[in-house]
């Protein structure tokens, strides 16, 4: 019996070293944790969905590197860290994780992530914008920014048949019949004041700079404009956009803010009727579209050798071609390259992408300051919560806002 | 399926990580040395529920101390968890012999909490490495033109499973609650018991069907699929399930209820989709008769109605005796057998002239049918007493035979016409 056991100890032992030897000729198995949409559930058609898109960037890669295979697992964002905790704990982590920017940076403070070699990428391959994104306080690249997800307006093409482009035309789509639906969650909704021209108000209250009349009148006039929105029969504002998308798909709601995110499973439930168009302009001017950002951290468990491969897949996805075939074969999503060219004239979906991004862009620098403050965005959003449904009047929810904007390190 | 089966082949890659290595070998290192180094000797001195948790709380500590630097012994801990977990369940196991009977320990061991730990330790392995989650909604096919998930599929296993195995016990205590509220038999307890868990479990296989896309369409494909199945292969099967349903409602076997097979008592123990379970009190032994033989055959049973049953001894006292004197006795001493009911009274009759004795017949009922063996023989034994005591004798077997008249000595010329006895 004795020896017996110790014969299957001492062949177990064989067979595993002798599969971690035999690592150069084998193939690389690269594990991928791929964080789904806020709104999404893990289901059968989320990931036949996630898989198809991975497979967008994985398929060319492997056309190259056919002894790489990747393995996808998805997660909800909300479990993601415990999740990857536990799997740390035995060194069994990914090799990659795809989330959003504000994730990726709490993943290589958890120390879950590593991060990235600045010598080795090429930084002109992506915006210089999107690198401050993923930019720690002490100077590190949490990740590799993948592509962009505009904020856009998405409708009905059956009720509404002209997009309005801008504020005035969408309170009067709304007094016509059309029923609108805005989130009440302050990042999603940033997008008004820059229509509106409260934007750069906020972004001087947040750098702690002295707020003026004119910044207070400003901001009022955004909070005004809001609360007199939410008192139209047909305008009415809900949790996030996650649930406006929901309530578009089930012909409940016409006009709706969206993110590009979610184009493809719209476009598979609504078909035809399923429209897009840029953010409203305001009398100030451009609105500030918040556009997400999908990006590739680097797992700490990996090998030696699946670690080079990682690196090289992270550098081979900022590749122009790479970038460009992305955006074509989704519609869905932007280049983080700027060296990339779209043909925005063969797809009116590609061009509504391109003008969210030059919305962004007017605003890049407040929208950085403002946008991704998870902080901010709680207290934002409760005050626009209040401020909806009439519980605070907008002098009073100005001021909530102003302060919390100081309170921002 | 080929989704599932890649990415199960794919979990192989982990073993590219040298920690990952290091960790199962340490998990078989110190399993086989605990094995081959046997200290269950050294730990005598130990409480043997103690003794059980000396190894994997080693382990634990050993993955412990490994961590202190910064090392990462995740599985290891996991596999001294689980298994400190699968030695508590043991502990657990003498715990509940303390309050359940052994067979009914072993079976909730053996049948639900040993498989149900089983079970969750491996959902926990997977999610140490994979998630479980995105796992589970791994397309395997379609069934009626509904997709068919890991999680689906499992579920239907598991929910039907625990039908089977985990309603026992509730149904049971349902039936218990019933038979007091409405003041019933303890058979009609045991009936309801079995309605209960048939109901039970035929509304979660159904609602199981409906969770993996069972619809109209497709019973009706089942349903086909059974009638050609009924007049072919399953028409035993079939017949046993509906007779077992219809005896049971109809209440005439039900467990407790007492029959006769073969001219033998036996008690109903179980009535099961096949097959009744009975025992014979004769000789212990249990019988599985099929369900349809109580539904097309003639059977007797003692507990229809009520459970009384009455039992008759004949016997014979000699021609010398007056009969009423003899009557009088028989029942009297019938009276004194402590398990003869008195009323119904015992009751002996003048049965036959017989050709050595007057023969008398005793009838009298008992209340259990199963021990009529033993009254009978009690209630022998007390009428051989008081026979003895009274003087009245049970004649052996008596022939007079009368010789009229010595035949001739027959010759061999006469032997053929002449007829023996006759005058020559």
């Amino acid at each position: 019996m004795r020896a017996r056991l110790a014969a299957s100890v001492v062949l177990f032992s064989l067979l595993i070293s002798g599969c971690s030897r035999l690592g150069n000729e084998l193939p690389v198995m690269l594990y991928l944790a791929l964080v789904i949409d806020q709104d999404s559930m893990i289901e059968t058609a989320t990931q036949a969905d996630f898989r198809r898109r991975i497979d967008l960037v994985v398929g060319d890669y492997r056309k190259i590197n056919p002894n790489v295979n990747v393995q996808v697992a998805l997660y909800r964002r909300a479990d993601l860290i415990g999740e990857l905790q536990r799997r740390d704990a035995s060194d069994l982590g990914p090799d990659l994780v795809i989330t959003d920017a504000p994730q990726a940076k709490q993943l290589i403070t958890a120390g879950l992530t590593e991060a990235l070699p600045k010598t080795e990428f090429k930084r002109q391959h992506t915006e210089e914008s999107l690198w401050e994104r993923v930019k720690l306080e002490d100077g590190r690249i949490a990740a590799q920014p993948m592509v962009i997800y505009p904020q856009i307006a998405c409708f009905n093409r059956t009720v509404v048949k002209e997009p309005p482009t801008t504020l005035q035309a969408l309170l009067q789509e709304g007094a016509a019949g059309a029923r609108v639906g805005l989130p009440v969650n302050f990042s999603e909704l940033l997008w008004t004041s820059g229509s509106l021209g409260a934007l750069q108000s906020l972004g001087r209250a947040e750098s702690g700079s002295r707020t003026s009349d004119e910044d207070i009148t400003a901001i009022l006039g955004w909070l005004t404009w809001l609360q007199r929105a939410s008192a139209q029969r047909n305008i009415t504002f809900f949790q996030d956009q996650g649930q406006l998308q929901n309530l578009l798909k089930q012909g409940e709601l016409d006009w709706v803010s969206c993110n590009s995110n979610s184009l493809i499973r719209l476009g598979s439930e609504m078909g035809e009727k399923l429209g897009v168009s840029a953010l409203p302009r305001g009398p100030a001017g451009a609105p500030s579209p918040v556009n997400s950002v999908r990006v590739l951290a680097l797992g700490a468990n990996s090998s030696a050798r699946q670690r080079k491969v990682s690196l090289n897949l992270a550098r081979f996805i900022t590749n122009p071609m790479v970038q460009r075939n992305l955006s074509l074969q989704s519609l869905a999503f932007l280049p983080v390259n700027p060296s990339v060219a779209l043909p925005v004239k063969s797809s009116k979906t590609l061009a509504t992408l391109v003008q969210s991004r030059a919305d962004s862009a007017e605003h890049e620098m407040e929208l950085a300051q403002i946008a991704h403050h998870p902080e901010l965005a709680s207290i934002g959003s409760q005050t626009l919560v209040q401020l909806v449904f009439g519980t605070k009047t907008p002098r009073a929810s100005t001021n909530s806002l102003l302060e919390a904007l100081e309170k921002q390190p | 399926m080929s989704q599932l089966f890649w990415e199960i082949l794919g979990w192989l890659g982990y073993l590219q990580r040298g920690a990952v290595i290091a960790q199962l070998l340490l998990i078989a290192g110190l399993s086989t040395g605990w094995q081959l180094i046997k200290p269950q000797q050294a730990l005598q001195s130990l409480q043997p529920s103690l003794r059980l948790l000396v190894a994997p709380i080693s382990m634990l500590l050993i993955a412990g101390l490994i961590e202190l630097p910064g090392g990462k012994t995740g599985l290891v801990s996991y596999a001294g968890l689980s298994w400190l977990g699968w030695n508590l369940l043991t502990l657990l196991n003498q715990l509940l012999l303390l309050i359940i009977p052994e067979s009914s320990v072993h079976q909730l061991e053996s049948r639900l909490l040993r498989p149900i730990y089983i079970a969750v330790v491996g959902v926990n392995l997977i999610s140490q490495f994979d998630n479980p989650d995105d796992l589970g909604v791994i397309k395997l096919g379609s069934l009626f033109g509904e997709t068919l998930t890991i999680n689906n599929l499992i579920t239907a296993l598991i929910v039907s499973y625990l039908l089977l195995v985990g309603t026992k016990l509730p149904a049971a205590g349902m039936a218990w609650m019933l038979q007091k509220l409405l003041n019933c038999s303890n058979s009609s307890r045991k009936a309801l018991n079995l309605i209960i868990r048939y109901l039970v479990v035929g509304i979660g296989i159904t609602a199981v069907g409906f969770h993996i896309g069972l619809n109209s369409t497709a019973l009706v494909a089942i349903a086909g699929g059974l009638s050609v199945g009924l007049g072919f292969g399953i028409k035993e099967v079939f017949s046993n399930f509906i007779s077992g349903i219809w005896l049971l409602f109809e209440g005439s076997v039900r467990p407790g209820e007492i029959l006769m097979v073969d001219e033998d008592p036996c008690e109903v123990r179980k009535l099961g989709l096949r097959a009744t379970l009975l025992w014979r009190v004769r000789d212990n032994a249990e019988l599985l008769i099929p369900n349809q033989m109580f539904f097309t055959d003639q059977a007797i049973s003692y507990t229809a109605t009520d459970s009384l049953r009455r039992s008759e001894i004949r016997i014979g006292a000699a021609y010398h005796h007056d009969p009423h004197a003899v009557l009088r006795l028989l029942e009297t001493t019938a009276r004194t057998v402590p398990r003869v009911l008195h009323q119904p009274a015992p009751k002996a009759f003048q049965v036959q002239y017989g050709d050595s004795a007057i023969e008398y017949s005793l009838r009298y009922w008992i209340a259990d049918p199963m021990t009529n063996m033993s009254v009978v023989s009690e209630v022998n034994q007390a009428i051989w007493t008081a026979f003895k005591r009274e003087g009245i004798e049970i004649p052996f077997p008596q022939r007079v035979n009368t010789i009229r008249e010595i035949p001739a000595i027959r010759t061999e010329t006469g032997a053929a016409d002449t007829p023996p006895g006759s005058p020559h």
